[in-house]
């Protein structure tokens, strides 16, 4: 039996692997070598070494870009927890009809971007049309309204996280951290959140990367306006790609540029928990 | 089990090349010719009119894909790299053609070409004909008559002209305008202008079809020739622009502050519900006035003036007429598949059935020989259009957009005016923009 599966193993493999390799393999690795090719379509170009690079930086758009998403991903992803957490506990404290609660609040997720963007324009406008303004008449509200929007879609996935996270605490734990005395300060800080470091780990990374990725609702929402002030790093590579005549190299080297860098936030990231978690294990 | 899975990679590998050849080799399908459209505006009636007779008459099957507005350039992209690319397509002037040399055929001996009444019209590369022009089109200020005379008859009326017909400079245009917007609940208007459309994608009115009249005056001023490239610009005009934008802006049935979710749609409807007076469009844009459920504006009143922005001598402009609407035929599919593209252009532009469509629902003033005076488009636009061209002591303004260095300087612009909207650039600092973002544009493009 064990033979005659080992025997058959690649073949099962086989599916999923086709999809792998079309789907992501080729086009990464085409990616990257697009990247020092000036091109029009991607099948045919010629290569132009390190030029894409130096390209993307003669305008400030892309700096502009990613100063932009960095500060719209630190306050998402600490809002994001923060709010997904609370509710967990809210969600775990024996409340009645929490399992109602728990399938509203997880709702926004089963919409897709761009429907919630529309929405949350329409909503937004609709505040801001008694001041005569629009979510574009200033960048601060596109900040904001996309902060929103992310938290609204998010919130209800992470909660679920933690409250799976919550549940699986041994009771005998919290049973008897309460006859030693602790009270709710203590039982917070040094049962709970010690026992969930590992969904905290899986929460931030997973946030931080989706607030990098971001790209539907950042274009249904508002599109990149005002010129381009709340664009974010996904849209402008998008618009550099299809938007400028001679620049989709570029767009592919600011692709490349971008894969890096969230790989490398989300490797620092995960070693530091892991570190963290061996610690308190 | 290394040997299996390598393999099995193999294997893999082998099942594959055919698979991605086949796809390649289906783009000699039967009969029927794929058409890129540019214009949303008139989709429908290439698909539900036009292809079904074309078929009927030809045995052709007519494929149109219609790129949504303001994405031609990345659907054209991706459409070409596909394995059954579109064979007819569209560019809009020589810096959009650069982009695409790689795929557009000499059309030199094709019937298409033969039919084109003035061949200098078309663009080209040496002595290669690469695009063909296939609408000639005007914009101007669209102005509704029926309001225009309602105002003339106010009793209180600030200027001392009696109708439209006389405006003929800004300063004119101005004081009628502001009189207007002072008198707007009289009149039944809720501005004079329609909305100043800013919403992404739709800035074009301004960043593209205003910015041709500063253009065109510092051009001629510089004695620069139609057509020609040049690395400076320095927005000589720019006071000028602020002159009319200003206007528009002032005057207008939407208040700055929500112009940024205002699309080209939301203004042309205003327009056509008799909401505004006048609004800044072309003769393409007369399906979206007479097909607006509603629509208030009868045929005659529908109108067109120059855009006067304060130059002196601009009593003798008149509509800024040319086209960006130039087709291609793809040379990187089969040279059957060309022949079917030419044999539907030449369809579509001289057969009895073809031509009538043109006229009548699409629209189009054609620069082609096929068409005689009768045959020209009876839409209130298009006719305007005719009527301006051919009106005596009056010339028509030139597309020098057309050499605008590339789509970001557009882009550029749309944002630098949406900042001035909203305050936070000045006049000055727009046109500084302009005038240097151009020269970076053109080291880039050239």
């Amino acid at each position: 039996m064990q033979k005659s599966i080992q025997k058959y193993a690649a073949l099962f493999v086989l599916p999923a692997l086709t999809c792998f390799v079309i789907a992501f393999l080729v086009p990464m690795i085409m990616g990257v070598v697009l990247s020092f090719f000036r091109f029009t379509t991607v099948l045919d170009g010629h290569f132009i070494g390190m030029e894409n690079y130096r390209r993307i930086f003669i305008d400030r758009e892309f700096t502009n870009a990613l100063i932009f998403n960095i500060r719209f991903t630190l306050i998402s992803v600490v809002t994001i927890n923060l709010g997904a957490f609370a509710l967990a506990l809210l969600l775990t404290a024996g409340i009645k009809g929490t399992n109602v609660f728990r399938t509203i609040f997880f709702m926004p997720n089963l919409i897709g971007g761009i429907v919630l963007g529309w929405i949350w324009n329409l909503i937004i406008n609709g505040v801001l049309y008694s001041k005569g303004m629009t979510v574009v008449s200033d960048p601060k509200y596109g900040f904001w309204g996309l902060v929103v929007l992310m938290n609204w879609q998010n919130i209800g996935y992470m909660m679920v996280i933690y409250i799976a996270g919550i549940q699986n605490i041994p009771v005998e734990l919290i049973e008897a951290a309460k006859i030693d005395g602790a009270g709710q300060g203590t039982l917070l800080k040094s049962v709970i959140i010690p026992s969930i470091a590992p969904s905290i780990t899986i929460c931030t990374f997973l946030t931080l990367t989706s607030g990098f990725r971001l790209f539907d609702q950042n274009l249904a929402l508002t599109a990149g306006d005002p010129g381009k002030q709340t664009e974010m790093l996904a849209l402008n590579i998008f618009n550099t790609f299809y938007g400028r005549t001679g620049f989709e190299g570029v767009g592919q080297a600011k692709a490349v540029l971008f894969t890096i860098l969230v790989a490398l936030i989300a490797l620092t990231q995960l070693a530091f928990s892991r570190k963290r978690e061996e610690e308190a294990a | 089990m290394k040997k299996t899975l390598l393999l099995c990679l193999l294997a893999l590998m082998v099942v594959g090349v055919p698979l991605f050849a086949a796809g390649v080799q289906e783009s000699a399908a039967p009969k029927e010719v794929y058409f890129l459209n540019f214009k949303p505006e008139i989709a429908d009636v290439y698909e539900s009119k036009i292809a079904p007779v074309f078929e009927q008459e030809t045995g052709i099957k007519l494929k149109v894909v219609t790129a949504a507005s303001g994405t031609y350039a990345q659907t054209l992209k991706s459409e070409l790299a596909k394995s059954n690319p579109p064979v007819i397509f569209q560019t809009n002037g020589p810096v959009g053609l650069k982009d695409s040399l790689a795929y557009t055929a000499d059309l030199r001996g094709t019937e298409f070409y033969k039919i084109l009444s003035d061949k200098s019209m078309a663009l080209g590369e040496g002595d290669q004909v690469l695009a063909i022009p296939y609408a000639v089109e005007g914009y101007g200020i669209i102005y509704n008559d029926a309001i225009m005379r309602a105002y003339f008859a106010l009793p209180n009326k600030a200027v001392k002209i009696n109708s439209a017909d006389e405006i003929n400079n800004f300063a004119t245009l101005k004081a009628v305008v502001e009189d207007m917007q002072k008198n707007k609940a009289a009149l039944g208007i809720q501005g004079v202008f329609a909305s100043t459309s800013m919403a992404a994608g739709n800035a074009w009115r301004w960043e593209t079809h205003l910015v041709n009249v500063p253009i065109y005056w510092e051009l001629r001023e510089k004695n620069i020739p139609f057509g020609e490239k040049t690395r400076n610009f320095d927005f000589t005009y720019s006071a000028q622009m602020k002159n009319i934008f200003d206007l528009y802006l002032n005057n207008s049935t939407t208040a700055k502050g929500l112009l940024g979710a205002k699309s080209v749609d939301d203004a042309m409807a205003e327009f056509a519900l008799g909401q505004a007076a006048m609004v800044q469009n072309g003769n393409w844009g007369a399906s979206q006035i007479l097909g607006v459920k509603g629509n208030k504006v009868a045929d005659k009143d529908i109108k067109f003036m120059p855009i006067y922005t304060g130059v002196k001598g601009e009593e003798k402009i008149g509509l800024c007429v040319g086209t960006e609407n130039y087709l291609c035929i793809n040379k990187q599919v089969s040279a059957e598949q060309q022949k079917l593209g030419d044999q539907f252009l030449t369809w579509l532009f001289s057969s009895p059935s073809g031509k009538a469509f043109v006229k009548n629902d699409l629209m189009f003033i054609t620069p082609f020989n096929t068409f005689a005076d009768n045959e020209l488009p009876t839409d209130p636009l298009a006719k305007d259009v005719i009527r301006w061209m051919n009106k005596d002591g009056v010339t028509s303004l030139s597309w020098d957009f057309s050499i605008i260095p590339s789509k970001e300087w557009k882009n550029q612009m749309a944002a630098a005016l949406g900042d001035y909207i909203a305050g936070r650039k000045s006049w000055n600092e727009v046109a500084a923009h302009g005038a240097d973002v151009w020269k970076r544009e053109f080291d880039l493009t050239n």
